[in-house]
């Protein structure tokens, strides 16, 4: 169950956005919680940027509304997008600076300091941004956008061009960075495996649609794959006798039987299986990783 | 915050400047002084002239207008084209929310650093027709005020119009558009240049003052208009 009872950051209520050709968003509403890190995801033009922008305001909408917790002082959006918006006559150091202007009057250095060392680009900090490789370029997107402090930060790709030991330190710096109060992450990524380890809840957009809005666990849940039994000491025959005529949807695979039904009829073959005194090395309910859910979802209108 | 984003978007565009566009900034500057200061040379040892004063301070007059609407419109196409290209204009204005503010920031950098430049060519020409001709300074109160504040203002209303159009213009057809626009915008300066010369001294304080607050109204006016333009114009 989505925790109900931490403070809303960020209500998107019934947005709608049409282009003159289609409409882009269709209805969509969800919310973002404090300490909520939120995995929007879709395929492509499923309506996933414009979502973005809206909440940005870069993009107005036709019918719908968009509100921040207004209780909290000086609510803050970071947004990190697929152009990394760096001045590439800029150092990095300049870059940084700049944003922080907007929003404090002193003590510049120490946060500079502080992000650029957390990214690793404290010995490039004055070098100008175009000479930096595209991964430098995204983890300096990254400090830039955390060190202005933001209660709510919008992470459209943020790890392209990083190498997995970067993504791994920026995903437990992300986790470690929401638990603070007041924060949320909104993450869109096409990288499934990314959004399982650093999201706790998911949203899933279709066709301008949400189709999906829940925890993680509790999304793949309802994407019930097969019941994985591994037999003990070779009683293999022994459990597809006790299944014969009712469950005969299966298949051998290696040392498992993997049993294709509804995940209603798992208690009814535990049942059997017990009943008859079969015994069992493991018996697995297996569960749709994200990445199927996402291909699955995306594919169904294809039939 | 607007004010901090307003003097933090002043501040990059300082940092900025000193990296790109200065080097043009300063190339014009120097080409312009010279060429005025040569032609004067001629003109005023030829002694065709009836009123030589008049031709010293029309000479200004224009030059101040020159100054201002050329290398305003040079550093705010400059800036706006980075915004554009680097694509930061989306982020900020995503962060912020606040187009006006980015885009006062943008326009006070310009009119200060223009005229700044216009207010030292303006000295160095006086200098060097003082230094170089023997020829006295021809200023009294009326133009010193038309100089450094009249016709600053209505190059700075002109700049307005012009970094108006440089944020909503996304065609790139309208490149074109874009190098003539200060062409039409000093036409529209020297018109009121035009209108002032040939006021008599009791209409000129009424035409200064009209010319004057039009301008600070349509610098208003402007800047109000980018709120009220929807974000997805500007990208």
């Amino acid at each position: 169950m989505i925790e109900e009872d931490k403070e809303l950051l960020l209500a998107v209520r019934n947005v709608k956005k049409r282009y003159s050709d289609h409409e882009v968003l269709k209805g969509i509403s969800f919310n973002v919680r404090c300490g909520d890190i939120l995995g929007y995801i879709g395929a492509n033009g499923a309506g996933k940027t414009t979502t973005i922008r809206a909440i940005t305001g870069l993009c107005s909408i036709n019918e719908g509304e968009i509100t921040v917790n207004k209780n909290i002082k000086d609510f803050k959006i970071g947004v990190v997008l697929d152009k990394n918006g760096l001045y590439s006559q800029l150092t990095a150091r300049e870059n940084m600076e700049f944003y922080l202007r907007i929003y404090f009057d002193y003590n510049f250095d120490t946060i500079i300091d502080e992000y650029l060392e957390l990214v690793g680009l404290r010995n490039y900090e004055n070098v100008k941004v175009m000479k930096y490789s595209k991964g430098m370029k995204r983890r300096l997107v990254l400090a830039r956008t955390l060190a202005i402090e933001p209660n709510l930060l919008i992470l459209d790709e943020p790890f392209d061009g990083l190498d997995v030991d970067s993504q791994l330190t920026m995903i437990r710096c992300l986790k470690n960075w929401v638990k603070k109060s007041d924060r949320g992450i909104i993450y869109t990524s096409h990288n499934m495996s990314e959004v399982k380890m650093l999201c706790n809840r998911i949203v899933l957009i279709k066709n301008g649609e949400i189709i999906q809005d829940n925890l993680v666990d509790e999304i793949i849940k309802d994407y019930f794959k097969y019941l994985r039994i591994q037999p003990f000491h070779n009683n293999t025959d022994d459990i597809l006798g006790c299944i014969k005529g009712l469950y005969d949807h299966y298949i051998i695979d290696g040392e498992n039987i993997l049993i294709y039904t509804e995940k209603e009829n798992v208690e009814e073959i535990a049942k059997i299986l017990f009943s008859r005194k079969t015994i069992v090395k493991e018996f697995a309910m297996e569960y749709a990783d994200l990445n199927e859910i996402f291909v699955k979802e995306n594919s169904i209108d294809e039939g | 915050m607007k004010v901090k984003l307003l003097k933090a978007v002043i501040w990059k565009e300082s940092k900025l400047f000193w990296k790109s566009t200065f080097g043009i900034c300063l190339f014009y500057i120097i080409i312009l002084l010279y060429a005025y200061i040569a032609t004067s040379k001629d003109i005023l040892e030829s002694g065709m002239l009836a009123d030589p004063k008049v031709f010293v301070i029309n000479n200004i007059y224009v030059m101040t207008m020159l100054i201002m609407i050329m290398l305003g419109s040079v550093i705010l196409c400059q800036s706006c084209s980075i915004e554009k290209k680097e694509g930061t204009l989306e982020l900020v204005l995503g962060t912020t929310k606040n187009a006006r503010y980015i885009w006062l920031g943008q326009y006070f950098f310009a009119i200060i650093l223009s005229y700044l430049l216009s207010a030292i060519g303006i000295i160095v020409y006086i200098v060097c027709l003082r230094t170089m001709f023997d020829y006295p300074i021809p200023f009294s109160f009326l133009s010193i005020i038309l100089t450094f504040l009249v016709i600053p203002v209505i190059a700075s209303f002109c700049l307005s119009l012009y970094n108006l159009v440089l944020w909503i213009t996304k065609n790139q057809f309208m490149q074109i558009i874009y190098s003539a626009f200060p062409a039409f915008l000093l036409l529209i300066a020297f018109y009121c240049l035009d209108i002032l010369q040939k006021k008599s001294i009791d209409s000129y304080s009424a035409v200064v003052i009209t010319l004057s607050c039009f301008s600070i109204i349509g610098i208003f006016f402007n800047s109000k208009m980018i709120e009220k333009i929807k974000s997805e114009r500007f990208f």
